[in-house]
This record gives C-alpha cells, sequence and structure tokens, in this order.
C-alpha cells in the first residue's frame, strides 16, 4: 500500500545531495526523531512506521540537499502523509458512500487488527485524540514544531510558507488542540 | 481574555522565536502579567503531553525493514572513496577527535543488535554498525543522544576509539557530506575495517558468544 506512494513532486535537480553512506547515517541518527514525527502525524504506531519506510525509500531514491536535510525530509514525510490521507479519503468514500455513511476522519478506520488493537489503547490518550481532530495543516506544523523541534525558518522552507504565517499557524493550532483537549488533561 | 496576537507572541515566546527589542518587551509583560504567564504555562504543559505522545514510539523496535534501508551497504566505490578522503583531509586539520583511552562498561553494547536502540531515561543507545578491525577485534558504531561514537572490544569490555559530540545543526549550516561527525567516523572506520560491516546473522552469533 505505502510502496505504491507518489508523494509530492520535490524538486532536487539544483541541489547538491548526501552521499549514499553520509545519507543512510543521516537517516539512522535522525530515526528516532523521525518516528516520533510521524507518530505524532499519523497518530497510530502501525502508521507511522509505514509512513517512516515510506519516507526512507523516498529519500534513498531522492536524496537529501545538504544545505536543509532536515527541512527536506519532514516535507518528504509530511507530503507522503498527506498523499495517503487523499488515498484513504478516496478509498473510504468509495466504500462508505455505497452505505450511504458519512466518513468524519480517516483515522477512525482501522485497517488492521493489528491497528484496531493499537487503537483500542490510544483511545484512553486524551492527547492522540485531540490531535486526531485537528486539521492536517494546524497537526502538521505542530509536529513539525513541538515535536521536531524545528524552527519556524526551517518550517518555512519545509512548507513553503512565509515565517510570519508560520508564526501565526502554530499559535492558531495550539489553540485549536488545547480546545479539542477540554477538560480531559 | 488573551487577544490573539498575544497568543501569538506567546507561542513564539514558548518555541524561542522572539528576539531582541520584541523579546525584551514581551518578557517584561510577561512578569507584570499574571494572565500571560498562566498562558504560557497551560501552553508548555501542552507542548510537553504532546512530546510524550509521539515517545511512545520510543519504546517499539525499529522494524527490520527500516533497518534492512538504512544500514550501510557493504564495498565501497573508488570515486566515493576518493571523495570521502578530500573531505576526511580537511577534517583532520580541524576536528577530528581522538577520544582518550577510556575505557566504557556499556555491557548493553554487548545485546545490541545493529539497529536496536537501549533507552534508559533520557539518553539513549543505538548501534548503527559493526565491523571487524584489523587485528582481528571487534568495533562497534554507535549513537548516544549526545556522541557518536566507535567502541571496539578490549577484554571483556568496549573501548571508545573515537568520540564526536553530536549537536542539532541550523538550516543552513549543515556540514557538507564527509563533513563534521559523520566524516570523523567514516575515516576511522575507513582506516580500520577489515572487509565490509558484519551481516545480521554473523552479528547474532557474536552476540550469543559474547563476541568471542
Amino acid at each position: 500500500m505505502w510502496n505504491s506512494f507518489t508523494g509530492s513532486t520535490l524538486n532536487m535537480s539544483e541541489r547538491t545531495v548526501l552521499a549514499d553512506e553520509v545519507l543512510r547515517r543521516y537517516l539512522v541518527e535522525e530515526m528516532g526523531s523521525m518516528r516520533r514525527y510521524a507518530l505524532s502525524l499519523t497518530g497510530s504506531l502501525h502508521d507511522a512506521d509505514d509512513l517512516v519506510q515510506a519516507t526512507v525509500e523516498r529519500v534513498l531514491t531522492g536524496g537529501l540537499p545538504v544545505d536543509a536535510p532536515k527541512a527536506w525530509l519532514v516535507r518528504v514525510c509530511k507530503n507522503l502523509w498527506i498523499d495517503e490521507i487523499r488515498k484513504r479519503k478516496i478509498r473510504n468514500h468509495d466504500s462508505y458512500s455505497e452505505e450511504g455513511e458519512e466518513v468524519s476522519h480517516v483515522a477512525d478506520i482501522p485497517s488492521n487488527p493489528v491497528e484496531t488493537r493499537i487503537d483500542d489503547v490510544r483511545r484512553y490518550d486524551a492527547i492522540g485524540e485531540a490531535l486526531e481532530k485537528l486539521t492536517e495543516d494546524h497537526r502538521v506544523i505542530l509536529s513539525m514544531i513541538v515535536v521536531e523541534g524545528l524552527s519556524y525558518a526551517q518550517v518555512a522552507e519545509a512548507l513553503e510558507l512565509p515565517v510570519g504565517t508560520v508564526m501565526s499557524r502554530v499559535a492558531r493550532a495550539r489553540t485549536s488542540l488545547r480546545k479539542q483537549i477540554g477538560g480531559e488533561i | 481574555m488573551i487577544q490573539d496576537e498575544d497568543l501569538t507572541l506567546l507561542s513564539a515566546y514558548a518555541d524561542g522565536e522572539l528576539v531582541g527589542e520584541d523579546l525584551i518587551r514581551f518578557s517584561e509583560r510577561l512578569l507584570k502579567e499574571p494572565a500571560l504567564r498562566r498562558e504560557l504555562d497551560a501552553i508548555r504543559a501542552v507542548d510537553e503531553l504532546m512530546i510524550s505522545h509521539a515517545r511512545q514510539i520510543d519504546d517499539k523496535p525499529v522494524p527490520e525493514e527500516i533497518r534492512a534501508l538504512v544500514r550501510v551497504k557493504s564495498g565501497r566505490s573508488a570515486t566515493k572513496l576518493f571523495a570521502m578522503a578530500a573531505a576526511v583531509f580537511l577534517l583532520t586539520i580541524g576536528s577530528f577527535i581522538l577520544a582518550p583511552q577510556s575505557t566504557i562498561d556499556y555491557a548493553v553494547v554487548d545485546e545490541l543488535e545493529s539497529g536496536q536502540r537501549f533507552v534508559q531515561g533520557d539518553d539513549y543507545i543505538e548501534v548503527i554498525a559493526s565491523f571487524r578491525r584489523l587485528d582481528g577485534g571487534f568495533c562497534r558504531e554507535l549513537v548516544t543522544s549526545t556522541a557518536h561514537r566507535i567502541v571496539c572490544r578490549q577484554n571483556t569490555s568496549w573501548r571508545i576509539e573515537v568520540e564526536v559530540p553530536r549537536q542539532d545543526v541550523p538550516l543552513n549550516s549543515y556540514q557538507p557530506a564527509g563533513a563534521g561527525d559523520i566524516g570523523t567516523i567514516d575515516a576511522f572506520v575507513r582506516e580500520h575495517m577489515a572487509g565490509s560491516t558484519i551481516e545480521t546473522d554473523e552479528e547474532r552469533k557474536l552476540i550469543k558468544q559474547n563476541w568471542r
């Protein structure tokens, strides 16, 4: 499923990329951080590792620029996840529309028994549930800044946004997250 | 009720993104306005929860499929060796750090397979690869939260042969391929490694045999 990702096009043609061995070592060093970021994006341990695997495959093929490897790494990861969400929404819409049901959020629909068990555990995790309810824009930017610890400038590069927009968006995302958490925490 | 503009400033302050006069002015306001301080505490508390939530995955081993992808392939092309040698030459001028001949008691290094991570509190040890030294001994490349190291087996323990600090490198200042700690580690590996890195099956045998 994840191997079929197309991902958004990233133009690496005019950038110097890390050499293969250096890239692999870089990915090893970033593995923990990448997995945490993926978990905060996906909300599922199962999906997180699938996403990390897809991301690693993608950057091993396309490379990472030497001048901003971190920003590109999170960007590839984010783009792959957004693509996957779109695909799932289309699939879910197709399958559910026959029964006339409405699909509210892709993560509410477990794809296999393992994921179901993980979701059962996660159900009690208020922050996880609150994150799931955020818009993708808000979840992405909070994951980049709070979990990955990227600077606003790095996020601006990764998302191709002005720094000022990053600043206001992350503030709105935080407000939204707190509203979702409500009195649960 | 805190205004949107102040929420934006609080958020940026919490992220360390306010600088200069903006930082001074807002710091002064924080001293005077308890409501702002409470809001800042709330932001930080939620941030901590987010980070804790994401760290759940640290307890789950990295899947073999991913470890296999990032494992350094054995064998190097002549072109790559030349490029790396050039980078290493530059490194030896400035940043090559040969650790003192200290011995570390990394019992956990005996047991970890390449790609596995041992977490203890805020720190961790993750083994990247194992290899034979030219003299027949064994070495392992590993990272902790603060350092990138090569340790080599000596009697029943592991001695640090190379240690370079790890640090978060800001955007636009990432060192080119071959520079920094990665190049330093590579220099040691190239100088001392016999053949290529040890494959998974052989590594498992060595772990069972306590690296004998």
